[in-house]
Parts: structure tokens; C-alpha cells; sequence
């Protein structure tokens, strides 16, 4: 007979969100407990545990070795090149000038994409810049943390499947790629050079770069987070954009009424937010 | 302590009501209301969300009518009805009474709460009101009746279509919410005018159906120039997707909603886009299918707009990202209808870690023995530890994959372990483990270790004894299963060379109260990395020794005292309370204020558990718990 699969009890979501509140500022609603009970079961598998509080206590007893395989299983990483781009759009030819003029390296835009998977929207930004859209002159500063260091990996090498293409019309992919093998494109030198990546987390601000940016985007990331690693989060973008510079999130997301440090403004179709000045 | 003692803090910035949260067990039912006042003023949903539910628990109908009553305070007000709306059966009573209430705000407020209340026993009395002398009471209550959703209310709602437009525009949605295709030519005539237009519109949509849809695709084609896409294309959408078979659209429809596949508003796009894959394969697939792709967040649910359309499978299945996922889940549904090769190519092209769910399900439905192969080689590429996801599989296609197994390339364990789960006698099974070198059958054993009655019968002993090294965490994994109490003896020497955290395990869940004394040793010294894990399986285990340890372990004097210190203390309380006699209430009695909320959900579970008057007390104390999974807790205790 087969054992059936365990399930993972409301007391046990609990104590895994408490935990990955904590430490990545993940947080699974009780209508995803499927979704968790399922991405976990093979880590449970691996220890052969039978029982989720298993794990949990067995993430007490060793979160240092555990910890990679935990965020590659928790995270959701979908992303892809040119999405919701009216943001992109909005930078271009609105925001970008200013930005670059008073930022503190004047003419040089500062950038980074917080949370970029395997590197679709940075290098998108990247695209943006190669082709001038974000104005003319040196080229931008395109840095990109995310928290999964397998993703970080995929990221410097630049290779992609048809699900990170999927909004780019067969003009687009030939300009930017080439067949590497038979599932994979390999993003062009010019749009893959020159962007940094590093593993970084956003809940962790001694984990993050240092210096200002004049823009962070952090788009499709903090829909994962609780309200609490929310505020976190957003008190690290304030310390790490310089005022006056702007923080773009993901469409279903807002950070309204959590801090005085940035003021929401419009951007053609889209909302970004503006570091006050201090 | 009198109430001035609290320190009073009107502070509701986001921190402070934060911490306010966290002070909250410890505080009397008195300070409590008085921080509720607080906490709902914080602009945060988190917060306010709980300290309402917080409220609902806490305040009783008089305290809860002197916040619906505060006029000059709209935050309480809200506060109270909100509450009084979470309190669900327990709040109707007090709902109807206050109807009569001379006050016609409170009568308003009362209404409302009805309104979300949907209680079917509201409708009389909510008739009875559908002449009171408030304009705004009368139009609350009209959408009052549309919530209950009882068709026989039809004939009350027609009668205000003509009032004057407030009442009009509330009779309007009521009608659309009763949901009966009765309200359907009441509301057509509707779709041009000027204030109720929209409204009737969306009414139609909620209501559905054939007429309904024909409604509003001829209002559309009508006023197309003049009429904003954006939301009539979304309602139109909608109806589409909830009609059991496409309708037999004007032709004029799908140029209509194709020209619209261009616009940059998502919503007006996105919603052509539906539109058309409803309409079906005629109207063009590809353009509609990208958009909706693009658009859709939650992975695992198919869209509406594709859920007919069988005649996708094959093409979604091998489409990028979600399109797979949504063919995978249209297979499951349309079995019949799934080309087997289209599953057995996306076999080849290993699908994601969230697609594995689905592609499961597809293939328990469609049971093609042609598949066999491809599911074979998937198994096969699948790392370890996520095999057993496909065991039920392997059962379903056994016949097949048997013919299978012989031609393919694979390592021995693994042909063991496929003939194990494809039912080969048992006899030839275990001469077959036999035959393995020792790291081999160990991979086997581990794949294998839910098949309890194929195992139990193995030299599990002698295999212990003779290479601890190899066996020892396979084994003590069966053993938990499959209670193999008599390799304790051998499980107890392991641990006394090496505490490793499955032999603890494995101790605890064949409850050996022999080893209690070893395991309390590896406690010392504090925050010894092995404390959780013995911690619990000191509680599973229970009896008199292993409690008066866990009772110890969980005074932890200081409560800021650093992580470990903590953690010792929760994952204590949480053991005993598996273990707990009823000598031991007093001390989850004392801890149930502790500012650990896991700490506090044990105290429900063993005050629960031995209902005395003073653990009921204490019980309702933690039925307004800030937290809500231990409020909840303790409330189904005191319910039952
Ligand atoms: C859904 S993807 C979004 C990718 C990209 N920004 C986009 O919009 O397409 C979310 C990413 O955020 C990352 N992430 C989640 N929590 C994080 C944290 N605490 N710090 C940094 N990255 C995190 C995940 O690993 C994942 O790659």
C-alpha cells in the first residue's frame, strides 16, 4: 500500500511562513497550502521525512545545508523578457533624463532589478539602453539581485526557452538571440555584457549593494511577501536609492500607507514611487 | 491592573501598532478593548483585519452598538460594523432587532450588516423595511434582498426600476444578483440609459446565459463608436465563458473583437482575447491564445475562456510556460480527446517543477498504453527524490510499462525498484534486492519504503549490524513507518555512537520510553544543534520521565532570552502538549499570555483538551488572541 502523500496542517503552514517571513519574506496564503505541501514533498522526500513538522525541526537542526534547496523549492520564479514593458516604456521616455542628469554620477543611469529570476527583466533593461531608449550617452549601470543562487547562475549565462520569449515577436528574438541547441537561445553579447549579477536578499539589507540607485525595479516579487517583510523591504529601498530617484513595482502591488519615504507618482500608464528627499 | 495604568498610546503608526500587536496577550480583556481602539486606526490591512477580528471575538452586542452608535467617529463606526459582520450567526439577531432602531443610521448600518450576512432569514423583514421613510435605507435594502439571492423578490425590485435613480440603480444590481434570467428583459431596455447603463450591463453579466449574452453583443455591436470597450467587452467575455455551449454569435462579432486584440489597455485586449478562444477555433487562435497567456498570473487554473475548448489540447500542450500547464489540465477533463503523441513528446521535453501536478493528472485520465514509453524515460530522468510523485502512475500503466522495462537502460537499483512498484511477485522482488551490492538496495529501499508489506519481511537486522553505515537512515525511515519496534535495540546502540537526527527520530516515533534518559542527555549543552528533534521525539514518546524533562525545558525564565533559549521553550511547550496529563494544565494556564504565539497555540490545544473551569477562562483569553490561527483554535474548543 501507498502511504499517501502527507498533508501540511494549518499549525504547520504557520510555522514555515513565521520562518520564511523571517528569513526570505516569503509568506504562502492558507489558499496555497497545495501549492507549499507539494513543492516541499520532494525536500521531505530527500530527508525522507514523513511528516512537514519533520522538516521544519530538520530546518532548525541545519538551516545552513538546507537553505539553497529550500529557495529554489519555495520561490516562484516565472519571468520573461519585455513583460509589462508600459513601465519600461514610461522610464523611457519620461523619467530617464532627469534621472540621469541629477544622479550621482551625472549622466550615468544607475539601475537595478530586485528579484530578476534569470535575468528577463534585466537584460530587458539592458535592450532598452543598448537601443538609446533611456537617452543618449554613456551607457546605463545595470546591477541585479536575486535571492536563488541557481537563478543568479541561469542569469550569467544567458541562455533561454521559448517561455522566457513568449512576448517577443519572431523579429525580436532574431535581433536579440541566437539558437544555442535545440530548447535554448543565447541572448547576443551587446545585451548580455556589462550587467551585473549578484545573489542578494531583499529582507537582508546587508546582503544588498551599497551604492544609491536612481532606479530600482522590484516587479512580481513582493506579491510574495507578508505586510511586515513588506516594510522591511521597502526600508531597504529607501536606503538604497538615492532621493529623487524611483522605485517601480509589479502591477498588483503597492506599498501605500507602509512608509513616508517614498510619495506615488504617474508614469504614462503606470505608478512608480519617488524617494522624498531627506 | 486599572486601565490608566496602560500606557495609552495614540500612536497608530505602523510600528507601533505592531508592537502593540505583540503586547496584546499579555494584556487583561479590559486593556485589550482599550487597544482595539487603536489598532483599528492603522491604515494597514494586516492590522486593522486582525483587530477586528480580534473585536468580534471580544466585545459584547452592548459594546459593539456603542461603536456603531459613536456618529461623530466614522472609523468606529466602521469598526463596529465590520465586527458585528464577522460575527456571522451570532451578529443576526442583534442585526433585525436594530431595523427598528429610531436612530436611521444604525438602521442603515443594520442593513448592511444583513447584507453580507446572507442569511435566507432576513428576507421577510428586509421586505417589510422596502418602505421605510430614508431614501437611503430603502436603496440599502434593495441590494440587501439581490444578496439573498431568492427569485420570489423579483416582483418587490420590479416596482423601483422606475423610482428615482438611486433606488433605480440599487434595483438594478439587485437584479442582476438574484441571478435569475426572469430579470433579463427587465434590464435590456435599460442598457441605454444614461445612468443606469452600465449598471443594467453588468447586471445582465452577472445574471448570464444565452439571452443575456445576446443582449449585450448587440448593444456593443450597436454603440460600438460611442461606447468604451473596456468594461462591456469584460462583461461580455464573462457571459461568454459561462455559457455551456458558444453561442451563435452575429457575424460581426469576431472583426468586432479582433480589431480590439490591438489595444494597449490589457483589460480591453485581454478580454477580446477571451472572448474569441470562447467563440471558438474559427475566430483564430493564435493572437487571442498569446494574449492570454501574457495575462494570467495564477499558474495552475485553466481559464475560463479555454474551458470547452478541446481542440487546443495538443496545441497547448506544446506551447511555452502556462500554455502547457493548461493543456495538461484540459487533458485531464477531455481525455478522450488528447492526442496521446502530444503527451508523449512533452514527456520527452521534461515539463517544470509546478507542471509535474498536472501532467499527473493528464495521464491517470488518459491511460494510453503508447505512453508507456515516454513515461518510462521521464521516470527515469526525474531526480530521486521526486519519483515517488509518480508512483500512482506507474501502477495505473503497469501492464504496458512491464513490456517496457526490459528493453530500456538502467541502473540495477532502479530496475528493482520499477519491477517492485509494476507488482512482480514479491519472492523475485526481494531475491532481486538480494542480488544488489549494499549501496544499491539502499537507494531501492529508500524509493520503496511506503511498500510496507513488501519490505517488512526483510533481514533488516542483520542488514544493520552489519553495515550501520549504509543502512541505518533507510531503516529507521521504514521503521517509523512501519513500526519495527524490534530493531530497537540495535536503533538505541547507533545512538550511542552517533546521535544522528533520524536515529532520534525514529526513538521517538516507536514512543521508546527505554531511551528517554539517553535522549535528555543530548539537550546539553544548551542550544545544542540535536534540541528540537530530541525535544520532539521526547514528546512523542510521553510518559512520566520524558514530560518532567519538557516541563523544565519549557521555563525559560527571561522571555527576551536569545533564539535558542526560545526556541528550546516553544518546541517544548509543543512537545508536551502531544504528551500532556492533566497535572500539567497549570503550566500552559500560566503560559498563555507568553509573547510566543506557537507557545500559545499548545496552551489552546491542552486547555482544550481538560475542560476545567479555569482552563475555560483562560480558553476565552485566547479566543481574541491577535493571532488568528490561535484564536481560532481556541474558539472550536469553546464552541464544541
Ligand atoms: C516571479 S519572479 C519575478 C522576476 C522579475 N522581476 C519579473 O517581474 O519578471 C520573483 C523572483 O524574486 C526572487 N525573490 C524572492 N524573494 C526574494 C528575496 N527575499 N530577495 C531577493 N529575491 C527574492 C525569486 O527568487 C524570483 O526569482
Amino acid at each position: 500500500m501507498l502511504s499517501p502523500p502527507p498533508t501540511l496542517s494549518s499549525e504547520e503552514l504557520a510555522l514555515f511562513n513565521e520562518l520564511f517571513v523571517a528569513r526570505f519574506g516569503l509568506c504562502f496564503p492558507e489558499h496555497k497550502n497545495e501549492i507549499l505541501a507539494s513543492r516541499l514533498e520532494p525536500r521531505l522526500r530527500a530527508h525522507r521525512l514523513n511528516r512537514y513538522l519533520d522538516y521544519y525541526l530538520h530546518l532548525q537542526y541545519d538551516f545552513a545545508n538546507e537553505q539553497d534547496d529550500l529557495i529554489r523549492t519555495i520561490t516562484n520564479n516565472e519571468s520573461y523578457f519585455f513583460r509589462e514593458t508600459a513601465q519600461f516604456d514610461g522610464l523611457a521616455e519620461k523619467a530617464a533624463e532627469e534621472l540621469r542628469a541629477g544622479g550621482l554620477q551625472p549622466g550615468i543611469l544607475r539601475m537595478l532589478s530586485a528579484g530578476c529570476s534569470a535575468g528577463e527583466e534585466p537584460y530587458t533593461l539592458k535592450i532598452y539602453d543598448h537601443e538609446g531608449r533611456f537617452g543618449s550617452g554613456m551607457p546605463a549601470q545595470i546591477d541585479a539581485v536575486d535571492i536563488d543562487p541557481e537563478r543568479i547562475e541561469m542569469a550569467r549565462e544567458a541562455a533561454y526557452r521559448s517561455s522566457s520569449l513568449r512576448a517577443l515577436d519572431s523579429d525580436q528574438i532574431t535581433r536579440y538571440f541566437d539558437q544555442r541547441d535545440q530548447h535554448n537561445m543565447l541572448l547576443r553579447a551587446p545585451y548580455r555584457l556589462g550587467v551585473h549579477f549578484m545573489r542578494g536578499n531583499l529582507v537582508d539589507r546587508s546582503s544588498l549593494p551599497r551604492e544609491p540607485y536612481d532606479v530600482v525595479f522590484c516587479r512580481n516579487v513582493l506579491i510574495y511577501f507578508d505586510e511586515a517583510a513588506l516594510k522591511r523591504a521597502v526600508d531597504n529601498f529607501a536606503s538604497l536609492i538615492r532621493p529623487g530617484g524611483l522605485l517601480f513595482l509589479g502591477h498588483a502591488e503597492s506599498i501605500i500607507g507602509l512608509t513616508k519615504l517614498f510619495r506615488a507618482e504617474r508614469h504614462g500608464s503606470s505608478i512608480a514611487y519617488r524617494r522624498e528627499l531627506d | 491592573m486599572p486601565l490608566s495604568a496602560i500606557p495609552h498610546s495614540p500612536d497608530t503608526s505602523w510600528e507601533a501598532c505592531i508592537a502593540l500587536l505583540d503586547r496584546l496577550p499579555a494584556l487583561s480583556t479590559d486593556e485589550r478593548i482599550e487597544a482595539l481602539g487603536t489598532l483599528i486606526r492603522n491604515p494597514s490591512p494586516g492590522i486593522r483585519s486582525r483587530a477586528l477580528r480580534m473585536g468580534a471575538a471580544l466585545l459584547d452586542d452592548d459594546h459593539i452598538l456603542s461603536y456603531l452608535r459613536s456618529e461623530a467617529d466614522d472609523v468606529l463606526r466602521n469598526a463596529g460594523l465590520e465586527m458585528l459582520k464577522m460575527r456571522g450567526n451570532k451578529g443576526f439577531h442583534l442585526a433585525v432587532s436594530l431595523l427598528k432602531d429610531d436612530d436611521d443610521d444604525l438602521v442603515l448600518q443594520a442593513v448592511l450588516v444583513l447584507t453580507s450576512l446572507r442569511d435566507p432569514r432576513a428576507l421577510e423583514a428586509l421586505r417589510g423595511m422596502l418602505h421605510h421613510h430614508d431614501p437611503n435605507v430603502v436603496q440599502e435594502v434593495i441590494v440587501a434582498i439581490g444578496e439573498l439571492g431568492d427569485a420570489r423578490a423579483i416582483p418587490d425590485l420590479i416596482a423601483f426600476l422606475e423610482a428615482d435613480p438611486w433606488v433605480q440603480m440599487a434595483a438594478v444590481e439587485a437584479l442582476g444578483n438574484l441571478r435569475s434570467p426572469a430579470g433579463v428583459p427587465h434590464l435590456v431596455p435599460l442598457l441605454t440609459d444614461l445612468t443606469t447603463g452600465e449598471l443594467a450591463a453588468e447586471a445582465l453579466a452577472r445574471i448570464g446565459g444565452r439571452d443575456a449574452a445576446h443582449a449585450l453583443v448587440e448593444h456593443w455591436l450597436r454603440f460600438a463608436s460611442t461606447l468604451d470597450p473596456e468594461p462591456i467587452l469584460g462583461l461580455i467575455a464573462h457571459v461568454l465563458e459561462g455559457l455551456p455551449k458558444p453561442l451563435d454569435a452575429p457575424t460581426a462579432l469576431v472583426p468586432a473583437l479582433q480589431a480590439q486584440l490591438a489595444d494597449e489597455r490589457p483589460d480591453v485586449s485581454v478580454s477580446a482575447a477571451r472572448a474569441l478562444l470562447v467563440l471558438g477555433p474559427e475566430a483564430g487562435d493564435e493572437a487571442p491564445l498569446a494574449k492570454v497567456s501574457e495575462d494570467h498570473t495564477e499558474h495552475a487554473v485553466l481559464p475560463a475562456c479555454l474551458n470547452q475548448r478541446k481542440d487546443l489540447i495538443g496545441t497547448l500542450i506544446a506551447g511555452p510556460g502556462r500554455q502547457r500547464t493548461w493543456g495538461f489540465l484540459l487533458a485531464a477533463r477531455y481525455p478522450e480527446a488528447t492526442p496521446p503523441e502530444a503527451l508523449a513528446s512533452s514527456l520527452d521535453r521534461s515539463p517544470a517543477r509546478d507542471q509535474l501536478g498536472p501532467l499527473v493528472r493528464a495521464l491517470e485520465k488518459v491511460r494510453d498504453p503508447a505512453l508507456a514509453p515516454a513515461l518510462a524515460g521521464f521516470y527515469l530522468r526525474l531526480p530521486e527524490e521526486q519519483r515517488p510523485q509518480l508512483h500512482p502512475l506507474l501502477k495505473l500503466y503497469r501492464q504496458p510499462l512491464r513490456e517496457q522495462v526490459g528493453n530500456l537502460d538502467m541502473e540495477a537499483s532502479s530496475r528493482v525498484t520499477l519491477h517492485a512498484l509494476l507488482g512482480s511477485p514479491a519472492e523475485d522482488i526481494r531475491r532481486d534486492l538480494d542480488q544488489l551490492d549494499d549501496e544499491e538496495r539502499a537507494h531501492a529501499l529508500t524509493e520503496l519504503v511506503d511498500e510496507e508489506s513488501l519490505l517488512r519481511p526483510l533481514p533488516w537486522a542483520e542488514w544493520l549490524e552489519q553495515k550501520p553505515e549504509v543502512y541505518a537512515e533507510v531503516a529507521a525511515a521504514f521503521a517509523s513507518r512501519a513500526g519495527l519496534r524490534e530493531l530497537l535495540p540495535i536503533f538505541r546502540r547507533l545512538v550511542d555512537d552517533r546521535p544522528e537526527p533520524f536515529l532520534i527520530r525514529v526513538l521517538g516515533d516507536l514512543g521508546d520510553r527505554e531511551s528517554v534518559e539517553k535522549l535528555v542527555e543530548h539537550l546539553e549543552p544548551p542550544g545544542n544543534p540535536l534540541e528540537p528533534i530530541v525535544l520532539e521525539s521526547l514528546g512523542r514518546i510521553g510518559g512520566p520521565d520524558a514530560r518532567k524533562t519538557l516541563a523544565s525545558a519549557t521555563a525559560v525564565t527571561d522571555q527576551d532570552a536569545g533564539a535558542a533559549q526560545s526556541l528550546r521553550a516553544r518546541l517544548a511547550f509543543r512537545a508536551l502538549a502531544r504528551c500532556a496529563a492533566e497535572e500539567d494544565d497549570s503550566i500552559f494556564r500560566a503560559a498563555i499570555g507568553h509573547t510566543d504565539w506557537y507557545i500559545r497555540l499548545s496552551c489552546a490545544e491542552v486547555l482544550g483538551r481538560f475542560s476545567r473551569p479555569e482552563n475555560l477562562a483562560a480558553l476565552a483569553q485566547l479566543a481574541s488572541d491577535p493571532v488568528p490561527i490561535v484564536a481560532q483554535r481556541a474558539l472550536a474548543f469553546l464552541e464544541s
